[in-house]
């Protein structure tokens, strides 16, 4: 049978089947027998390619023509029916979810990454350049650099582990790294270093040997502790929101004079006191102080010059502990879940 | 550190009374409370000595504080008392050091001579004849108990009191058994007999400075007196030793012989050696009044004359500058003084201070001096206004590197760790980058085993945490990190490397892709990363699989592989096994700063095509040992000579398929190849015949068949 008689047969068949149909759901199953994506039109378009080169072009006009009329036909049948144009489609469950071989799974950065991340936002934002230092150190930039002289009980705050048959230490703090930073670049400085520390403390919910601190350095010329409050306070903005407000407290640091440990208003109650600040309405951020001047004098000797003046240039250091963030910012109860790193615990935070 | 406010009081004018403290507490804009313990707290905690806890309420509160390092004046309570009067702005009123003297002058009792003077640069002898030995007076034991001690007797009571009280420990001999009535400060000779007063104690040594008498030695100095010649209750005549010794020996000596001492804890923090007389004169006064006895005129003194002073040079304008807050100068002397400094000069632009002698440990310099002034005039005062330049900071580009890796990883569905770098030297130690063993730890230092040498290879953490995650059935383990691991190197520097490592339980196919679409994720330019097998592959990833990461170079169509960034492969059975791991995981281990520094670009654009593609299939049956890479390169090359060949379209891998109809060593990969012509669209005819003479270059080349 030739394409064109066929396709005269179709019209036919679909323009009975139109009027025929009693109701809409006769007319629907119609339209998709013979208009539907796999219909019989749409097998006839198929069939254009067995068709001679020569009669094609009729070919073509004819089916157009035919597609044409079917579908006026069957608008006018709908019509008719009275329903609207909207045919009714398939019904779905619009809760069902999709099959688990289709939806692979999204991975997720680490609650520290996010935490460190977080900071170095914000931080970067006033200006902060991220360094990094080495792991590990010797005495002199872990220690006595850092204004901690050897025999002095300063030191117990900093216990550390040393490398067996060397004097080469796992830095215990990240402070380390301002006097690296110093030792390479010429003041005015404006540095933060996240890294990770060590020390012999013994390990529990709240204790860890390896963990990780930030540490911030700002040296320039009349810098103060008003830019240090000023600078807190824009960071605690940013970190808990408008009008979080930061507060001192004297403390003691060997590289620091004078010392504070900063605090900020409690982010979960504002300052009126809850389970988060265990009822002081003020939660602890870290340390902080102006750098002492004996660390830029040791910085100065191991440059071999005067870069670091203590007439001429002043700065700034604080430093916070990123697991106590982010177990403050989840509601985290145990450390040692960072470096254990299940999945359940990747997934939930 | 304890601090009984009952006790405290006495040392203040007026006493602690809720007035003096609520006003000090509106000073320094600090809430006040109805219990006068908690006031105190407060305002002890914004000074620096921050409560830990407060026992009780009122004046009969005890409150726990903690003491820095800074501060070692403050481990009495006449020094906390001071503190605490500059805090409130009220008179501290000194213990009654007076003693009355009586008899033979101390100097025909008893003799000292110190032979190290470096590490005993003062020593005090008292003389009191007579005593009674026998329990302390209620006050007496009462105070003791309230600093946690328990009382022994009279004597030992009063020294113990003292300590606490001025912060001098103080060491009470029986003269009449210290052989010669001598007392020798000398370093001790190695393994010189010794027995301590309690416990046991290693061999001494030469660096260990002993009080001896002309026999033997008969204390540790300043750490722990010696069984045989303390106080008993048969003893009469006292000898009272108040002296000052060297911090850092004290502190050497402790930690060598593994002891320490409410005095040793003093000494190793300093005392003031200036007041060292006056805390013997304090001691043999209450001693007299509980013990009774006669105190001998005169004390035995090494060294009674002060240290020089070393005046400091207070600047307004640098007190300003540093502090952020303009303080009145009448107002920083009046906080100096107050803390017991001396004004020498008073100047327009600066005051000329002395430190009180108790002091000179922790205020040498004028930076120290800007902190009491700031601390005591109050750092609620400090504005939050920085003059800081915006800036905008520079981006390393490993940070850079970084963040597109994981941006890429987690969008494929891997999860971040961070795994320890102290591993378990008993873990095997697969020479991904060095065959040198990890370093490990000095053993004194350890404090776990398994946590005792620092990595050099991030491997076997990932394995250790895909193996944690397999036995608590978290799903497939698919994870990554961005970890530092610790290289040795003969005759050079430790070299701290940052490494990306991958483990990919779904297997090879997987982290293949991942680490090929790498190159887009970096914005690599000029260049991309690719995998080539390893021809003697390490032995930590199974052979077969083992790959080498390598970036090559896209200079026209010829490729230049360059130095391993990396390795790729199924973990291997030793290291599986060692970590008794389940099915075929694949890992990966790349050098993160060498994929920092290749060089990246923006992509280029490049117009798009007008003409459509024609795609053409085809199957190929090819021995095992063809690789896809070089049925694409062929492929590539071919483009070259071939008009019709889209220019920049490689071929499209379809699959590869492996059945026992091909036979053994036989495999079928199908393909796409694409054809665009530049202005017109194409005809079948010209696809047909183009696509004919690629296939009729391609099967002679890998000696293939059309696969049916």
């Amino acid at each position: 049978m030739s394409f064109l008689d066929d396709l005269q047969t179709l019209r036919t068949e679909a323009l009975a089947a139109f009027g025929a149909a009693k109701d809409a759901a006769a007319l629907e199953q119609a339209r998709i027998r013979f208009l539907g994506a796999k219909g019989s039109l749409k097998a006839f378009a198929k069939r254009m390619k067995e068709v001679p080169p020569a009669e094609k072009p009729q070919a073509g006009k004819q089916l157009n023509e035919a597609s044409a009329e079917l579908e006026a036909a069957f608008a006018a049948a709908q019509a008719a029916c009275g329903k609207p144009a909207a045919a009714s489609g398939p019904k779905l469950d619009v809760t069902e979810p999709l099959p688990p071989e289709q939806r692979p799974e999204i991975g997720r950065r680490h609650p520290l990454t996010r935490t460190v991340d977080r900071l170095r936002e914000l931080l970067g934002a006033l200006g902060f350049e991220v360094v990094e230092g080495p792991e590990v150190e010797d005495e002199r930039h872990n220690f006595d650099d850092l204004n901690i002289p050897a025999d002095h009980p300063s030191r117990d705050s900093f216990d550390t582990f040393f490398l067996d048959g060397s004097r080469a230490l796992l830095r215990s703090q990240t402070s380390t790294v301002q006097v690296r930073v110093m030792e390479s670049r010429k003041p005015p400085l404006r540095v933060i270093a996240p890294g990770r520390v060590y020390r012999p403390d013994k390990i529990d919910a709240t204790h860890a040997s390896t963990f990780h601190q930030i540490e911030g350095l700002y040296v320039d010329r009349g810098v103060s502790m008003a830019d240090l409050r000023g600078t807190l306070q824009l960071f605690v903005e940013g970190l808990f929101g408008a009008g979080t407000r930061v507060r001192f407290r004297p403390s003691f640091f060997p590289f620091t004079e004078p010392s504070a440990e900063m605090d900020a208003s409690c982010p979960a109650c504002g300052g009126s006191g809850c389970n988060v600040c265990k009822g002081t309405g003020w939660v602890e951020l870290g340390g902080c102080g102006m750098v002492d001047p004996n660390v830029f004098l040791a910085v100065n000797r191991a440059r071999g010059d005067n870069a670091y003046d203590p007439e001429v240039w002043t700065g700034f250091a604080f430093g916070f502990g990123i697991e106590r963030m982010a177990m403050r910012r989840h509601g985290i109860d145990d450390l040692r879940l960072f470096l254990e790193n299940d999945l359940r615990f990747l997934r939930q935070v | 550190m304890k601090l009984p406010l009952s006790w405290l009081q006495e040392f203040l004018e007026g006493g602690l009374t809720p007035k003096v403290l609520s006003d000090a507490c509106k000073r320094w804009e600090l809430h006040g409370s109805d219990d006068p313990a908690r006031m105190l707290a407060t305002l002890l905690t914004f000074a620096g000595f921050e409560v830990e806890s407060v026992e009780g309420s009122g004046l009969d509160a005890v409150l726990d504080l903690t003491v820095l390092a800074n501060r070692p004046d403050c481990q009495g309570l006449a020094g906390l008392a001071r503190e605490v009067a500059a805090i409130l702005g009220v008179r501290f009123l000194p213990p009654p050091c007076e003693v009355a003297a009586a008899g033979a002058p101390a100097a025909e009792s008893a003799q000292v001579s110190v032979e190290d003077a470096a590490l005993c640069p003062r020593y005090t002898a008292r003389v009191i004849r007579g005593v009674k030995v026998g329990p302390s007076p209620d006050w007496l034991q009462a105070r003791l108990r309230s600093m946690g001690l328990i009382p022994r007797n009279n004597i030992v009571d009063v020294t113990n009191y003292v300590l606490f009280e001025l912060n001098q420990p103080l060491h009470a001999f029986d003269l009449n058994k210290l052989a010669g009535r001598k007392i020798v400060v000398r370093r001790a000779r190695d393994k010189e007999a010794f027995k301590p007063l309690y416990g046991e104690l290693p061999p001494l040594t030469s660096e260990t400075l002993v009080i001896a008498d002309a026999q033997r030695p008969v204390a540790v100095g300043g750490i722990i007196g010696g069984a045989g010649s303390e106080v008993s209750p048969e003893t009469v005549d006292i000898l009272l030793e108040s002296a000052y010794f060297d911090p850092a020996n004290t502190r050497r000596t402790c930690r060598r012989l593994k002891v320490g001492t409410d005095s040793s804890y003093r000494f190793e923090r300093g005392i003031d050696p200036d007041a060292v007389a006056q805390a013997s004169a304090r001691a043999a006064r209450l001693i007299a009044e509980v013990a009774g006895g006669a105190v001998a005129p005169g004390l035995i003194d090494t060294r009674p004359q002060p240290r020089a002073e070393r005046p400091i040079e207070l600047r307004f304008a640098r007190l300003e500058s540093l502090y952020g807050v303009r303080v009145p100068p009448a107002e920083s002397r009046r906080i100096l003084e107050t803390l017991g400094c001396t004004v020498r000069e008073e100047r327009a632009d600066k005051l000329v201070v002395l430190a009180p002698t108790w002091r000179r440990g922790d205020l040498e310099r004028e930076a120290d001096l800007i902190e009491e002034v700031a601390r005591l005039y109050g750092y609620h005062r400090i504005p939050a206004e920085t003059a800081m330049r915006a800036r905008i900071p520079n981006r390393s580009p490993l940070e850079i590197a970084s963040e597109r890796v994981r941006d890429h990883c987690t969008g494929l569905g891997y999860f971040e760790c961070w795994t320890d770098t102290l591993v378990d030297p008993q873990w095997p130690a697969p020479p991904v980058w060095t065959a040198a063993a990890p370093l490990k730890l000095d053993p004194r230092s350890v404090l776990r085993e398994d946590h005792s040498a620092l990595r050099n290879a991030l491997a076997t953490s990932l394995l250790a945490v895909a193996r944690h995650n397999q036995d608590h059935r978290t799903g497939t383990a698919r994870l990554f990190e961005l970890g530092k691991i610790f290289l040795p190197h003969a005759g050079a520097a430790l070299e701290e490397r940052r490494v990306l490592g991958l483990y990919d339980a779904a297997g090879f196919a997987p982290l293949a892709d991942t680490l090929a679409r790498l190159s887009d994720a970096l914005e690599l330019d000029g260049a991309r990363l690719a995998l080539r097998p390893a021809e003697t592959g390490p032995d930590w990833l199974a052979p077969g699989s083992a790959c080498r990461v390598v970036r090559i170079r896209e200079t026209g169509d010829h490729e230049r592989a360059e130095n391993p960034i990396g390795w790729l492969g199924l973990a291997g059975a030793a290291l599986l096994k060692a970590f008794d791991l389940r099915g075929q995981p694949a890992y990966a281990e790349l050098d993160l700063e060498a994929l920092a520094h290749l060089p990246t670009g923006p992509r280029r654009y490049r117009p798009l095509p007008t003409q459509p593609v024609v795609v053409r299939d085809v199957a190929v049956v090819v021995s095992e040992d063809v690789l896809w890479h070089d049925i694409e390169s062929f492929a590539q090359a071919q483009a070259a000579h071939e008009p019709l060949r889209a220019a920049g379209e490689p071929p499209r891998f379809l699959s590869a398929y492996r059945g026992k109809q091909l036979g053994a060593g036989r495999k079928s990969l199908a393909f796409s190849v694409v054809y665009r012509h530049r202005e017109r669209s194409l005809t079948d005819e010209e696809v047909n015949a183009a696509h004919e003479r690629f296939v009729a270059a391609l099967l002679p080349k890998f000696n293939a068949e059309l696969r049916k």
